[in-house]
């Protein structure tokens, strides 16, 4: 209990990122996320496509917008050293994927 | 000299202060013109004579929007339609507002006495517009809502808020000729055709005789302010010196513009119109690509001026941009103060004809949204940095967003067009903070408690509101 506390204090101490979230295929906009730094990739990437009202077909990746790169789904998100308000881009791996339901 | 010649020659050089400080350099800055004081004014005029035209228009629109309100025009209009208003006229009076700004500043900083004298009578024109857009919402505030608030609203709505980033923008620009390239010559000439007779004809098809009537009254100014734009960008290109300045202006300005009236004025012959006169690409299609750029433009070509830029993307965009632009609204129908509503089966037959790419970009939204998929977003989308609209994306594996780097941030944009004003200029454009980042955190629920919207208003019209 005590070391939950201190998980939730801790994510709430901490500011959050500034990172618009898009997914591959869909047509809804990218949206504007506040993640909380110690996130990881695979979690946000998880949060990303409820916000975009997304499923996309497992299994899902994530990608730095800005060079293309993927992005490795155990990375701390305050590690990858994004700028502010940079972009998330998340595909599918699936082959042949029919993708969102936006 | 006659008399009347020498009447107008109304200005003087001062004797107790420098030109220069009456008419700060920095207003013309880069342009090149041998002799301000032999600019002329295809519309010469005075006051007395100018006021008498006026006066006469103003006659021929009060009564009918006197008759309109008197027979309660409104109960022949479909409902849709003043839904529709919602948009147009908070649209309108913001950039009226802005055009009267804009041609002030011309008015006071102008180099050339005719053309300070010119945008005079140009700026008293935009308060005649900017009041009878006024008077049309004073209208119909009294039988519907959504209009009482409006100018505190129209901030948060995307598909407004726009016109006043994009306008205010233009009448704040350094160098007047920016102002007149944009406002006299993008707007005016390209634009205002469009607006203020396509609109028209489909509103008086739906029963808005007040407005045809408005917007017919407003274009009569037009006329005299595209002569205006036409005559001094004429003037100017005999200068090549000042080609490639006029150049980047009309590429930006006919962009920028393009961008805040295609989609959502498209949106008004397309959908809030129940009875459509023809699809706006056509409409566009006429007044902006057959009347503008193969008129003036190729006239132009002369001097060495090219069509716009991103003129190709343009045209690209019209088969979804009134279309993409509704479905973001759709989506986020519970912030918005206008309503919006499912497409009936003669709208979507309507678009089906006019737009061969409806169905294949569109179709499968509304028929989720007829299965019951309210299709609703929790969050603001990303807006483009340059012309405030969301960045949507009709073909969602051809996203048209891209971006920028300045001083460690990013910076989005909607399309290649956006992008390439904001890498020319971007210590003005870096630090606009777009609405996405300005209202960052709060969900829609917490958007609309913000923007004091009341009960009832926003949402969906029901099914049997005459849609």
């Amino acid at each position: 209990m005590t070391s939950e506390r201190g998980m939730i204090e801790a994510a709430a101490e901490v500011e959050p990122l500034l990172i618009y979230v898009r997914a591959n295929g869909a047509s809804t906009p990218p949206l504007l996320m506040n993640p909380v730094p110690t996130w990881t990739v695979r979690f946000f990437t998880k949060v990303g496509q409820q916000s975009l009202y997304v499923q996309l077909p497992a299994p899902v990746e994530a990608y730095r917008s800005l060079d293309g790169a993927r992005l490795d789904p155990d990375a701390i998100l305050r590690e990858l050293g994004l700028l502010p308000y940079e972009m998330i881009e998340l595909r599918s791996a699936a082959p042949n994927t029919d993708s969102s339901r936006a | 000299m006659t008399t009347t010649n020498r009447t107008r020659q109304l200005y003087w050089k001062p004797s107790y202060v420098d030109l220069d400080a009456m008419y700060p350099p920095l207003a013309s800055a880069g342009i090149h013109f041998d002799d301000w004081d032999s600019w002329d004014d295809p519309f010469r005029m005075n006051y007395r004579q100018y006021i008498d035209v006026q006066a006469k228009k103003e006659v021929g629109f009060h009564p009918v929007r006197d008759a309109f309100e008197r027979y309660d025009g409104m109960q022949h209009m479909p409902r849709r339609w003043a839904e529709g208003m919602k948009l147009v006229f908070p649209f309108l009076q913001t950039a009226e507002v802005a055009a009267n700004r804009a041609h002030s500043r011309t008015a006071r900083y102008a180099p050339a006495p005719a053309l300070r004298t010119a945008a005079f009578y140009q700026s008293i024109d935009e308060v005649r517009h900017f009041q009878n857009h006024l008077f049309e919402m004073r209208t119909y505030n009294q039988k519907t809502d959504g209009f009482d608030n409006w100018a505190f609203w129209r901030d948060n709505h995307f598909a407004i808020a726009p016109a006043k980033v994009v306008m205010e923008d233009m009448m704040a620009s350094d160098n007047v000729f920016e102002s007149i390239i944009a406002l006299n010559l993008c707007v005016e000439v390209v634009f205002t055709n469009l607006i203020f007779i396509g609109i028209p004809s489909v509103g008086a098809l739906n029963g808005d005789t007040a407005l045809a009537q408005e917007m017919l009254t407003t274009q009569s100014d037009e006329t005299r302010h595209m002569a205006i734009g036409q005559s001094t960008v004429r003037t100017l290109l005999r200068d090549e010196r000042n080609l490639e300045q006029i150049q980047y202006w009309f590429d930006k300005w006919f962009w920028l513009i393009h961008r805040i009236v295609a989609g959502p004025v498209g949106m008004i012959p397309d959908y809030f119109a129940k009875r459509k006169y023809i699809p706006f690409q056509e409409m566009y299609k006429r007044y902006v690509i057959d009347n503008f750029i193969s008129g003036m433009v190729d006239d132009l070509a002369e001097f060495g001026l090219k069509p716009p830029r991103h003129l190709e993307q343009a045209k690209a965009e019209l088969p979804d941009m009134s279309h993409s632009m509704y479905r973001t609204l759709f989506q986020y129908k519970t912030m918005l103060f206008n309503r919006m509503f499912v497409p009936t089966d003669e709208d979507l037959e309507f678009f089906d004809n006019g737009y061969p790419t409806f169905t294949a970009n569109h179709g499968k939204f509304w028929d989720d949204v007829r299965a019951g998929d309210r299709k609703d977003l929790a969050q603001l989308p990303m807006t483009c940095q340059m012309c405030a609209l969301p960045c949507v994306f009709p073909v969602p594996e051809a996203p048209t967003v891209c971006c920028s780097v300045y001083e460690g941030k990013a910076f989005w944009f909607c399309s290649d067009g956006c992008k390439f004003i904001f890498d020319h200029e971007p210590y003005r454009y870096g630090n606009r903070v777009t609405i996405d980042r300005k209202l960052n955190g709060l969900d829609v629920r917490q958007l609309r408690m913000r923007m004091g919207l009341p009960k009832g208003i926003g949402g969906v019209l029901k099914a049997d509101d005459d849609i």
